[in-house]
């Protein structure tokens, strides 16, 4: 069930699909407010960013492969 | 232990970033699909094919496979009345096949999505059973990403436990957010 629902009639649908957004929306604002609590407290911990790259490189390498 | 569980979480946060980047922006494809391309590039062609070595659908994949280079799995197969028909896929690429037996050829119509429509792909793609192998690849990939995501969860349960300042507003957010997501399964459970 997908915020695109916001038009259904019945309200607990409705009420589900703005839970939902919200629930998108929060998970992108956790992720951005994380990098910038890393950026801003402890930009050169070295296993921080070994972190990102090699997960990055797992999903950008994934999804090369696949496509 | 506080700086261990700090550390946990920076580290798991960052490995599953790009992870956790794609699941929300392709959720917001979900709901929105007005804001996103994912109509896909359309082709079609008209591909050698030697009759003795596509007597059945998976036979012909197969063959195809092997001539065309196509990659992905076996679905929505048809086999009736000398006519075949099925595609091959994986995410973001569907070949729709359509061959008559004893024909020299077969019609392929390839439909390849954009970047936006991959990550929903990408999203919907799940467990570890399928024929492709990359598929499984991605279900486990999921799995990780998903004991991942529990654990940043967690660990930052416990690193925002630990500031006492916050913790009453916390209290008060998280209180109202299990009760609205709580109740809103009860009352969608209960129909």
């Amino acid at each position: 069930m997908v915020p695109s629902r916001v038009a259904s009639s019945d309200l607990r649908v409705r009420a589900w699909a703005w839970y939902l957004e919200l629930s998108i929306w929060s998970l992108l604002l956790m992720a951005l407010s994380g990098v910038y609590l890393w950026l801003s407290t402890r930009p050169r911990h070295r296993w921080a960013r070994v972190s990102l790259v090699v997960g990055t490189l797992v999903l950008v390498g994934f999804y090369w492969v696949v496509r | 232990m506080y700086q261990l569980w700090r550390d946990v979480h920076l580290l798991l946060g960052l490995f599953f970033l790009s992870f956790i980047l794609m699941f929300g922006v392709s959720s917001l494809n979900f709901s929105h699909h007005s804001w996103f391309d994912t109509e896909p590039a359309t082709d079609e062609a008209v591909v050698p094919v030697d009759p003795a070595r596509a007597g059945t659908p998976r036979e012909l994949a197969r063959l195809l496979m092997e001539t065309e280079g196509y990659r992905g799995e076996l679905g929505e197969v048809r086999d009736a009345e000398g006519q075949i028909g099925f595609n091959i896929g994986r995410m973001g690429t569907v070949h729709d096949v359509a061959y008559t037996r004893g024909e020299t050829q077969a019609h392929v119509k390839t439909r390849v999505w954009p970047f936006s429509a991959m990550l929903t792909w990408m999203h919907a793609t799940f467990l570890v059973q399928h024929e492709y192998p990359l598929h499984n690849v991605w279900g486990w990939l999921m799995l990780l990403t998903s004991l991942g995501l529990l654990a940043l969860g967690g660990t930052g349960l416990y690193l925002w436990f630990k500031l006492k300042k916050e913790r009453r507003i916390g209290v008060v957010l998280l209180s109202a957010n299990v009760v609205a997501g709580v109740a809103l399964i009860v009352l969608l459970w209960i129909g």
